[in-house]
């Protein structure tokens, strides 16, 4: 595979430096990951790095775990906070990125920003409620910058995550552990409240919002509920098809497991 | 531009392109030991240690290792050569154009988690394949080898 060519590098010694650089040259490109840069960019005339600018780290608040956006997966991964949060479902569902070295390199924020249809990190987000924090713009939900997301020029400087006692489901269904997902999906139950996230389908992940309204307003849940709204989900959720899987053949699963989640952040384990 | 790494406990200072990924400017430094693979992050052959870290070296920037620490095979030849009669011992040692990969993830697992069990080992290796073998004689070499404190 040939170099990437990349005529300028531009080192940002401050995120507003960064962002100074950013809007001066449309063209240029910010560097917040490594993972896939190469896999989809082959000419850059410049390249802002952020490296070194403490955007590494994850900090915890009396509500919220704020994740930088340089920060990689390994080290969510082992997090002991996100590891409990929803069932650890965001470390779950980072550790299923390919392999060790990848988690090494791939961060939060390049997968977010990148909006990559295959993600397996934007669902749980999706599913945990997460917020964008960027350094020009007021936070934004996480479902309404994957809306307007092309041609959003601001730096990610923090993801917030807030720490709301519930249950957690993640899934991921890929041919092997080194492939990308034929679908994944993030179920979250906070007292009463669910957020189903489908992802990889094979477009960008969505909430399943008409099916968690319907399920919102009814307590307690039962299995006739969670079945009427695994049935909802995939009515409003559109299928496609690739060379991975088709589009019934990813409705069918989504179909499944969406039912399986629902059924394990709902149920005790002897209920089920 | 130039770079400032330490490649296996010795500064260097080394030439490279902004685009130049670590894999060519590590084998144009002569280590060697560092081979091309898939080229896109999916074999791990290409692995090294930045900063005691495996990462595909394929896909790592060379300007980001700027003032970082890397180790390749030649700079732990002893665990290298301690691993390798592992390898043998088991019959895990066919090709050998992984070997170096597989090298570094047990030697950053010892480092790591030296206590590691058969299913932590299998998640280290997630990420390197090998075409030879079945997988079982080189986590039977790896496990022998955390277990050799010699």
């Amino acid at each position: 595979m040939p170099a990437m060519r990349i005529e300028n590098v531009f080192r940002a010694a401050s995120v507003e430096e960064a962002y100074k650089e950013y809007q001066r040259d449309k063209t240029s490109v910010l560097f917040g990951g490594g993972a896939w840069i190469k896999l989809t960019l082959k000419e850059v005339a410049n390249a802002i790095l952020i490296d070194g600018l403490g955007l590494d780290e994850v900090l915890e608040t009396p509500d919220a775990f704020e994740i930088g956006p340089m920060c990689t997966l390994a080290k969510i991964v082992s997090h002991p906070g996100l590891g409990i949060l929803h069932d650890g479902i965001l470390p779950q569902a980072c550790h299923q990125v390919m392999g060790i070295a990848v988690e090494n390199i791939a961060t939060i924020g390049g997968s977010v920003m990148g909006g990559f249809a295959f993600s397996d990190v934007i669902t749980p987000l999706l599913a945990m409620d997460a917020k964008l924090l960027f350094h020009k713009h007021e936070p934004m939900a996480i479902a309404d910058f994957l809306a307007k997301r092309a041609g959003f020029r601001d730096i990610l400087v923090g993801i917030n995550v807030p720490k709301t006692e519930g249950r957690g489901y993640f899934h991921k269904i890929a041919k092997t552990r080194l492939d990308f997902a034929i679908l994944n999906i993030a179920i979250v139950n906070v007292n009463g409240l669910y957020a189903i996230a489908v992802g990889a389908r094979p477009g960008i992940a969505k909430l399943a919002v008409a099916a968690m309204d319907r399920l919102n307003e009814i307590h307690p849940v039962g299995q006739y509920d969670i079945e009427n709204a695994a049935a909802a989900a995939i009515e409003e959720l559109e299928f496609g098809g690739n060379n991975r899987a088709s589009a019934e053949y990813r409705r069918s699963l989504a179909k499944t497991y969406i039912l399986r989640g629902l059924k394990e952040v709902t149920f005790d384990e002897n209920q089920r | 531009m130039k770079i400032n790494v330490e490649v296996n406990g010795r500064q260097r200072l080394l030439d490279v392109q902004n685009g130049d990924y670590l894999l060519e400017v590590l084998r144009a430094a002569d280590c060697l030991s560092v081979r091309r693979g898939c080229d896109s992050t999916s074999c791990g052959v290409c692995t090294v240690l930045v900063d005691g870290k495996p990462v595909p070296s394929c896909s790592y920037l060379a300007i980001r290792a700027d003032g970082h620490r890397i180790t390749t095979v030649e700079g732990i030849a002893a665990e290298a050569e301690n691993l390798a009669n592992h390898f043998g011992a088991e019959g895990a040692d066919q090709c050998g154009y992984c070997n170096p990969s597989f090298a570094l993830v047990a030697y950053a697992l010892k480092q790591t988690n030296p206590d590691a069990t058969d299913d932590e080992i299998r998640e280290w290796l997630v990420g390197n394949l090998c075409r030879c073998s079945g997988y079982q004689s080189q986590l039977l070499a790896i496990r022998h080898y955390l277990e050799d404190r010699s």
